[in-house]
């Protein structure tokens, strides 16, 4: 068919066609969630996956005093002396992708004092947040044909995991292979070390190990769709502030030094397996879509505390990337 | 089937953030390259005072008479403050890096936010054609002329000459200085960052170099050091006066008394590069806490920076100079009544007050290095732009390729090879250019009012995003982001009235504005909806780039 032809031609998917929306790194931002589930319709696609980090990542106290209630927001305090103006300012916490936490002056100064309670109080909120999401996403998909494939992220704490578990809407996935439509999907949490030394992280051996035992597993890899959190080393996908042992930017010039800070395992399992599509979050300043031989990977980046959800279409015939469009919704 | 062994559970570290009622775990998270700081750099920039100093103002004094360059200073300081309080506050709403084509597409429509694109870029690929003009016959030339004079050496006067009247030695700086940009913005933030405030370190030390030298040397030293080196071109002992004297004779009041009929267009005048001072916006995405008060706090301290320099430097000239001989100077420049080759730009008329080789040589390497500075500023915006284009889909995601050593290397090469064209037509192609140039002012107030009117309604078309920002106080019951964007239309409609109501101010022919406008909407609604045309044949659905997921 000439060029000309196919141009006027619209494309169309195959019968084993399958559009589906990708975000990540989301980091508690009740806005960013209920857009992710909204995204199935609002984009027409037939699967949500999300890429991990999912929890937030501040908790903001709700002071209350005898006027009503006050919380820090954007560097100014803000009262709330009517119901409807405390639901606004517990919005506009959540919307920042930080937990609003209702308390007495007391409890605040007992939070400062004491390190395990911080630690506690802090995963009960994320634990009572993330069941009001999982119910969400119950009330929002169950009643469709479209389900939402999601895993943590490193930063996300293991108290998460078991509310993954048993919702209609919501189907658990790492370290697994699940069906997306005709497409095998491995789904994977873990990154490579980091700094700040969080929940899933390993060496890049240990992280290979893994991925080759799970990839060993896929029936059509050159038809599989991965997820998995961390990106491949040196992809453009991957560059983020290097960071000294205090956890501040290594400035040369008076600014922050950018290095490649992905996973070389994951690279080595991409270029060795050649799945047809891989997506990745993790780091939210890098955002592209690149491809490594003849995978496609993406990284829709992250701007979770604006509220605006970047995001990334794609529709896959069976062999084939057909079209991936990055959106911020 | 499950391939993660148990794992001992990590534990969680909270802390208070600075005693400020958050209590943040530790987690990963982004960080972003450039520091507020940097923004007011960049946005001083953006108004470049020194060029401003040598060729935007002065001029004004033989045009409208009568003009109090101070008043006209700071009413245009606060046009400046209100329209960059409109769009920092806005910027700081919706953090987004490609400036006004991301914020007018979201919130206006993606048509109008191309039309904005296209006339802001527009503006600023004349402009930097103009900059590397401008970097041959405002900066190489004179500063040859000027160190061939003090140094009475004709070569270098002759070199200065042939650079003044070559059409290929003018393309070749341009060029040149192109080259050195397109290096810089190449490098990625570091390389960029590190040459900005290198290089702003060094106009700043030239212009203090300026100060020092006008103060010790003004005056009677000015005049005598003037005198002495005019002689032997006017064969005149005072030349000094007799400029004074031609210029009076000429017609020109070069002692007017105060007019303020005349002190509104040259408001006009300094509104014409001193509303630029929220050109961070094009970066915004890339700034350290974008979402606070702190961007368009930044953006009007670097219009009050810009504003003082000017304040304090036209004192400085005006006293070093003389007023009357300052006026005289600028109004007969060019004419058979002024002596040299190099225009009276306050770099030649400093360096003739030192007498020193060494010190003009500083001055005018100071002063030069504002033009690449000025360039590489503005090569930021269009490819900016073009990136943002790719990642919306308006264009092939290949623009928005970056190399393995993170230059933006398509973008790059298509805004080089456009620069250079416009250079080319600039240098080679007669007075068509500079027709259109003189419009090219107007182009870049279409973005400002959309900005503004961005800000006016963006409370209500994205709540939410208005709620979480540092922005939510009301006066009167109208959210201040709105109050402030009627500011900016209201301040960018008065720099509309300037442009078209004085024609001494460039707009000569307010038709081939209009005629420039229409074709420019026109080629970006076609663009538009041709890109979705292109794009829904390849199964993509473009209106959805633009729209917000309604949350609920």
């Amino acid at each position: 068919m000439s060029p000309v032809v196919n141009f006027f031609r619209r494309q169309r998917l195959d019968g084993a066609g399958l559009r589906l929306f990708f975000a990540a790194d989301i980091h508690g931002n009740d806005v960013c969630w209920r857009k992710f589930l909204n995204a199935a319709h609002f984009y027409e696609v037939r699967a949500l996956v999300m890429g991990g980090d999912l929890c937030g990542k501040a908790l903001v106290p709700v002071v209350a005093n005898h006027q009503g209630h006050s919380a820090h927001v954007g560097g100014e305090i803000r009262r709330a002396n009517t119901p409807e103006e405390l639901e606004q300012l517990e919005r506009a916490i959540r919307m920042n992708g930080f937990y609003p936490w209702r308390a007495s002056p007391e409890m605040v100064e007992e939070l400062r004092q004491h390190e395990e309670l911080r630690a506690q109080i802090f995963e009960r909120v994320i634990v009572e947040d993330f069941r009001r999401w999982i119910g969400l996403a119950d009330a929002k998909l169950a009643s469709t044909e479209v389900r939402a494939y999601v895993i943590p992220g490193n930063d996300d704490p293991w108290s998460i995991d078991q509310l993954l578990e048993g919702s209609p809407a919501v189907v658990p996935c790492d370290g697994r292979i699940t069906r997306i439509g005709t497409h095998e999907l491995l789904s994977f949490a873990w990154s490579n070390r980091t700094p700040w030394n969080s929940y899933r992280e390993l060496d890049e051996d240990d992280l290979y190990r893994r991925l080759r035992t799970l990839s060993d597993r896929l029936e059509t890899p050159q038809t599989a769709i991965f997820n998995v959190h961390v990106p491949p080393f040196d992809s453009g996908l991957d560059m983020a502030p290097e960071l000294d042992q205090t956890l501040r930017p290594v400035l040369g010039g008076g600014q922050p030094r950018m290095i490649p800070v992905g996973s070389k395992a994951v690279r080595q399992i991409i270029e060795e397996v050649q799945p047809l599509l891989t997506l990745h979050g993790h780091i939210h300043e890098s955002q592209g879509i690149k491809r490594i031989g003849r995978t496609v990977a993406i990284n829709p980046g992250s701007e979770h505390n604006s509220g605006r959800l970047l995001g990334c279409i794609v529709a896959l015939d069976k062999t084939q990337v057909r079209m991936h469009q990055l959106v911020a919704g | 089937m499950d391939a993660n062994p148990p794992v001992q559970p990590g534990r969680m570290v909270v802390k208070e953030v600075g005693g400020a009622g958050l209590f943040a775990r530790q987690s990963t998270g982004l960080v972003r390259e450039v520091s507020p700081l940097s923004t007011y750099i960049f946005n001083v920039i953006a108004g470049i005072p020194t060029i401003v100093l040598a060729i935007s103002i002065f001029w004004t004094l033989g045009a409208f008479p009568g003009a109090n360059l101070y008043i006209a200073y700071w009413l245009a300081f606060v046009a400046a403050a209100v329209i960059a309080l409109g769009i920092g506050l806005v910027s700081s709403t919706m953090p987004r890096t490609g400036g006004d084509y991301i914020l007018v597409s979201r919130i206006i429509h993606p048509a109008v936010g191309l039309i904005s694109s296209f006339c802001e870029t527009a503006g600023v690929v004349l402009s930097i054609a103009f900059w590397g003009l401008g970097a041959a016959t405002v900066a190489t030339g004179p500063a040859l002329i000027s160190i061939g004079l003090i140094a009475n050496s004709p070569t270098l006067i002759s070199w200065g000459n042939t650079v003044e009247s070559s059409h290929w030695w003018q393309f070749a700086i341009g060029i040149a200085v192109f080259l050195l940009s397109a290096f810089v913005v190449s490098g990625g933030w570091r390389r960029y960052l590190r040459f900005q405030n290198g290089a702003f370190l060094l106009v700043g030390i030239g212009l203090l170099l300026t100060a020092i030298t006008l103060i010790v040397a003004g005056g009677d030293s000015f005049i005598s050091h003037f005198n002495t080196i005019s002689r032997p071109i006017t064969q005149q002992p005072d030349t000094y006066h007799n400029l004074i004297a031609a210029a009076q004779k000429g017609g020109i009041d070069t002692h007017p008394g105060f007019s303020l009929d005349n002190t509104w267009p040259a408001v006009g005048a300094v509104m014409g590069f001193l509303v630029y001072n929220w050109f961070s916006i094009f970066i915004a995405g890339e700034v350290r806490r974008a979402n606070t008060w702190q961007i368009p706090l930044m953006m009007v301290a670097s219009a009050l920076t810009i504003t003082v320099i000017l304040t304090v430097f036209t004192w400085i000239f005006f006293n070093a100079f003389g007023g009357d001989f300052f006026t005289a100077a600028n109004a007969l420049s060019g004419s058979s009544d002024y002596p040299f080759a190099a225009p009276p730009y306050y770099v030649f008329l400093t360096s003739i007050a030192s007498g020193s080789i060494v010190l003009a040589l500083l001055l005018w390497i100071a002063f030069a290095i504002s033009f690449p500075m000025i360039t590489y500023n503005n090569f930021m915006q269009p490819v900016r732009t073009l990136f943002a284009y790719a990642f919306d889909g308006i264009l092939p995601m290949r623009v928005s390729y970056v190399s393995k050593r993170h230059a933006p290397t398509v973008a790059l090469a298509v805004v080089f090879i456009l620069n250079a064209a416009v250079l080319a037509w600039a240098i080679f192609g007669g007075s068509g250019f500079f027709t259109v140039f003189a419009v090219a002012i107007l182009f870049s107030i279409v973005p400002i009012t959309l900005l503004g009117v961005v800000a006016v309604v963006l409370p209500y078309r994205r709540p939410d995003a208005w709620r979480a920002s540092a922005t939510t106080r009301k006066v009167a019951g109208i959210p201040l982001l709105s109050i402030a964007g009627a500011g900016t239309v209201i301040a960018s409609a008065f720099d509309w009235f300037f442009f078209l109501h004085y024609p001494g101010l460039g707009v000569t022919n307010r038709g081939a504005f209009l005629i420039s406008f229409a074709v420019l909407a026109t080629l970006a609604v076609a663009f538009y909806f041709g890109a979705r045309f292109v794009r829904a044949r390849q199964g993509m659905d473009l209106t959805r780039t633009y729209a917000e997921i309604p949350p609920e």
